[in-house]
């Protein structure tokens, strides 16, 4: 049986790796002031910092402001950047708990109990509802990729904001439990315990869109 | 009565593996990351139980499909619009 695969795409690529000493410079120069060097940070980091707010919050309107937060905050707090990691590490996370704080203050217009997408089972441990029906090969059958695509991103508003955090930075950027961890100040059985109960969430919200019980 | 989910995990050897437990175990199972004699438990539960077999695929075709989800660049108006807040927010003198 074909397995997912732990397919973690680091912080940082090869190129990061061998412009780490322009990268320092640059960071020692935002320190002292250099606006130059702030704007060159701007333009390196803003496609990935945007990318990682919107995935978190959802909306233009409030991931720009995220955005903007963001940047300030790295004017505001690039000298407690030690270089004990990546910049671009110390800014991913920068970026998850400036969008998580603002996923708190969001009022959930709905509540949706995450438990009725759940799989449930019988007293011996069974599957409660037999059989379980494989309905992974009609998602693409009938569903259009954009139909799917928006239920999926439903899915995602409705969970809880760290459990929505973990599966994003998870599944979407590709970040590892042990990173997760740190940046949500989570042990790692916590981000996994986080992360099966989220794609389980989404799992049932698929079979019940396609009909089927999430059981 | 139902049950949900839990991260029960049976305790003697490969003993009485139940769906629910493939359930909990599922997340390490794609990741490679359970113990040799607890995969070999739940490889064993899979050969006899297609409702687990279902299950799992379903779990993978969710997970794929999340990961199919694609986001746009910064659209061009919002990246001069944030630039021209920062530049007036911490005084950064124009080009």
């Amino acid at each position: 049986m074909g397995q997912i695969g732990s397919t973690q795409l680091p912080y940082s690529t090869a190129r990061d790796q061998t412009s780490s000493d322009e990268e320092r410079v640059l960071i020692q120069r935002v320190k002292a002031g250099d606006h130059e060097a702030f704007e060159t940070i701007f333009r390196q980091h803003v496609s990935r910092v945007y990318r990682q707010a919107f995935k978190l919050i959802g909306n233009e309107a409030e991931t720009e402001e995220v955005v903007q937060e963001v940047f300030l905050a790295v004017h505001k707090k690039v000298k407690t950047f030690r270089g004990e990691s990546a910049f671009s590490t110390w800014l991913y996370r920068l970026t998850t708990n400036v969008a998580l704080s603002r996923l708190r203050k969001r009022k959930r217009t709905k509540e949706v109990l995450l438990d009725d997408y759940l799989p449930r089972f019988q007293e011996d441990g069974h599957h409660e509802v037999r059989p379980v029906f494989n309905w992974g090969n009609e998602l693409h059958l009938r569903l259009e990729k954009k139909e799917l695509h928006q239920l999926i991103r439903e899915a995602l508003e409705e969970l809880p904001p760290v459990d929505k955090a973990v599966i994003v930075l998870s599944d979407l950027e590709g970040i590892s439990n042990r990173e997760i961890g740190e940046s949500l100040a989570l042990s790692i059985p916590a981000v996994k315990a986080r992360l099966h109960r989220a794609r389980l969430f989404l799992r049932g919200k698929l079979a019940v869109s396609l009909g089927y019980s999430p059981s | 009565m139902v049950r949900r989910a839990s991260a029960q995990r049976p305790h003697s050897k490969n003993a009485n593996i139940t769906c629910q437990h493939i359930t909990a175990l599922i997340l390490d199972y794609v990741t490679g990351e359970l113990n040799a004699e607890t995969a070999l438990a739940f490889k064993a539960h899979l050969r006899k139980c297609p409702d687990c077999i279902a299950f799992l695929s379903t779990y993978q075709k969710t997970v794929q499909a999340a990961r199919s989800l694609r986001y746009e660049s910064i659209p061009l108006q919002m990246r001069r619009r944030v630039r021209q807040f920062l530049r007036e927010r911490i005084k950064v003198p124009p080009p």
